[in-house]
């Protein structure tokens, strides 16, 4: 797992509930208080799994609605942190198509060949003209995330997209398959 | 208490990162794209830009391997390529050079590189070659050169001929040219043969119209000797009596009976006939005889010895050649009208395939006439064949009553192997021929001008002189 993910979640939790809720996610996760999560560098995602159950346990969320808040925090939080990315695309499809090569940048501050190979594989995509199929393998199940990370970015460029997980490893595949379809392109 | 905000740096630290960083950009600028950039900081501004300068890092890794595989695509294209590609800057020297191209040649490649183009030129076409070049570099790098022959010199120093197209671009390293060659000598050596082949087809063709020929007259020659000999009997028995009266003359001794002898014979010949009709017989002999004669004449006209560069040559007397041993084609479906300009002046041509090219029009224009006449009909079509002379060509105009081409096929009429006719009667080679005869050996065009059910003229302009 790249630390952005759980670096952002405790931003989350920080802004939504306190320091104080951020270091009892921690205690009850078993991480190190002082852990800091550097944006580019690669975490155990047993780890991740064990902080992402934690933060919704106290935080009191369903799988559902803690995706939706994580979804809207994070793009807003990319929005600002990574404007560029956001502008190099005219619309959510160009930038959905560019996000496993954003991912795996992210992955490219991780000097471990084989840790990065497995970072790298988490996402492969086929773009066909107004249609992106999203293949996702992570023991992180954050498929869900995905889908709204994707709504999200759908709605800031202003177009209207059809999200359907055609397969998914909750419902026992060995992988999720996700269809991104254009209704309409704001622009281009 | 946990707190989500990283530490920030201090200057000292920021400095250390940042050179580091720079450290990595600079392996890159080096070819290095292998390497990461792992810089131990707890800013989160420079863990951004560390993993940026990472994601530059491997887009350009990409990038360059990307660029590697199209090269090694592009260069296991070209160095399988039939044609011979190479390129040169705008010095002319080799910048490139494929495996065809350097057999081509005689060479190993890495023997032309770096080397003057100049090495694979004649000497003629080498001096004229840098103003060709200049020319080029004065016109936007768009123009191109079309394919052309040129003569190029082999390792060897043997000169062959290739076909040469030529494009040019605009590099870093300045204007660079693309030569795309064939070697033509397979195809010119297939084409000879191609030609000679329809030249002993025509022959064979034309082999038994001609016996034909020969044999009318040489049949009214034989009849006429036999007639002559049989004549010379009788006579021979008048002059035998003539003899023994003018042997009695000399001796002064002439008998009546030897008188009455001599009239009884020349009253019992038919002197009278023979005096009257030899020499109808023997004119008719002597024209029978010059008829042959001028048909061996024209059949080792037609067949003119092949020559490889061009010789002064009548156009008319090739058109009367042909039309002469091919008479047997034509002449039980159509007249033959010539109107040749006795003005007209002799050509630098090549003899013996420009008597194929008239052949083979005429024989076109025979069966275009024989596809319209009703079977078994007396009637007969015309074939008119003219000729006249511009400022610097001469024009040769054969023209038929035939069936005229259909607008669908005149775009293929030249084709190599196209024919409308029935099997046996054409191989499709005629026209391709002439094509060939007329366009790439005389520099000359041929063209035509048909209607369905009217006819068809093709028109042959030949130039005056070859050029060199």
């Amino acid at each position: 797992m790249v630390g952005l993910i759980p670096n952002l979640l405790l931003k989350l939790i920080e802004s939504a509930a306190g320091p104080e809720t951020v270091a009892a996610v921690l205690r009850q996760a078993g991480i190190p208080l002082e852990r800091r999560y550097g944006l580019n560098r690669v975490y155990p995602d047993e780890e991740w799994q064990r902080l992402y159950a934690a933060a919704r346990d106290l935080l009191g969320l369903d799988e559902d609605r803690a995706e939706a808040m994580f979804a809207e925090f994070f793009v807003q939080d990319a929005l600002a942190r990574f404007p560029r990315w956001f502008q190099m695309c005219r619309n959510s499809y160009e930038m959905l198509c560019l996000q496993p090569k954003i991912h795996n940048a992210f992955a490219t501050g991780c000097s471990a060949a084989a840790a990065r190979r497995v970072l790298n594989d988490k996402f492969r995509t086929v773009s066909e003209p107004h249609r992106l199929i999203v293949e996702y393998r992570s023991p992180n199940r954050l498929c869900g995330l995905y889908v709204k990370l994707a709504r999200c970015i759908a709605t800031h460029y202003g177009d209207e997209v059809d999200l359907a997980e055609r397969e998914c490893v909750k419902w026992g595949a060995n992988r999720c398959l996700i269809e991104v379809a254009w209704r309409r392109l704001l622009h281009g | 208490m946990a707190s989500t905000h990283a530490p920030r740096c201090d200057s000292a630290d920021l400095r250390r990162q940042i050179n580091e960083l720079a450290d990595y950009l600079c392996g890159a600028v080096q070819g290095n794209f292998d390497l990461l950039a792992v810089v131990d900081t707890e800013d989160e501004d420079m863990q951004k830009l560390t993993m940026m300068v990472n994601f530059v890092l491997e887009s350009a890794r990409r990038a360059v391997c990307e660029l590697q595989q199209r090269e090694a695509c592009l260069r296991s294209v070209l160095e399988t390529a039939a044609e011979g590609i190479l390129t040169a800057n705008s010095d002319g020297i080799i910048q490139t050079c494929n495996r065809a191209a350097a057999a081509m040649f005689g060479y190993e490649p890495e023997e032309v590189l770096d080397r003057p183009i100049e090495m694979l030129m004649p000497d003629a076409v080498a001096l004229t070659h840098r103003m060709q070049v200049e020319r080029l570099l004065a016109q936007p790098a768009t123009v191109s050169v079309p394919a052309r022959e040129v003569t190029a010199r082999h390792q060897s120093g043997r000169l062959f001929p290739i076909s040469l197209a030529v494009s040019q671009a605009e590099t870093r390293q300045g204007r660079m040219f693309t030569a795309i060659m064939r070697d033509l000598t397979e195809e010119k050596r297939m084409q000879c043969e191609l030609a000679q082949a329809q030249r002993l087809e025509s022959v064979g063709q034309l082999a038994a119209g001609i016996a034909h020929e020969i044999n009318t007259p040489t049949q009214f020659i034989g009849d006429n000797l036999r007639f002559l000999h049989e004549g010379f009997q009788e006579l021979q028995a008048i002059m035998a009596a003539c003899g023994r009266l003018v042997e009695a003359i000399d001796k002064g001794a002439v008998q009546a009976e030897q008188l009455r002898d001599f009239a009884a014979t020349w009253r019992g010949s038919e002197a009278d006939y023979w005096r009257r009709e030899f020499p109808s017989a023997i004119q008719q002999s002597l024209e029978g005889n010059e008829r042959v004669a001028s048909i061996v004449r024209a059949m080792k006209e037609f067949s003119h010895p092949g020559v490889d560069t061009p010789v002064l040559a009548s156009l008319n007397d090739a058109v009367r050649t042909t039309v002469t041993v091919s008479r047997n084609e034509w002449k039980y479906v159509a007249e033959v009208e010539l109107h040749l300009d006795p003005e007209l002046p002799e050509i630098e041509c090549l003899p013996g395939p420009l008597n194929q090219v008239i052949l083979n029009l005429v024989i076109n224009a025979a069966h275009a006439i024989e596809k319209v006449l009703p079977r078994a009909s007396a009637e007969k079509g015309t074939i008119h064949i003219s000729t006249s002379s511009g400022p610097d060509s001469v024009e040769l105009r054969v023209s038929d009553s035939g069936c005229g081409i259909p607008p669908e096929i005149r775009d293929r009429v030249f084709d190599p192997f196209f024919t409308t006719k029935e099997v046996g009667k054409g191989t499709g080679q005629g026209l391709a021929i002439a094509r060939n005869v007329v366009v790439d050996k005389h520099g000359g065009s041929i063209s035509f001008e048909s209607e369905v059910g009217r006819g068809t003229t093709f028109v042959v302009r030949l130039p005056l002189k070859q050029r060199q």
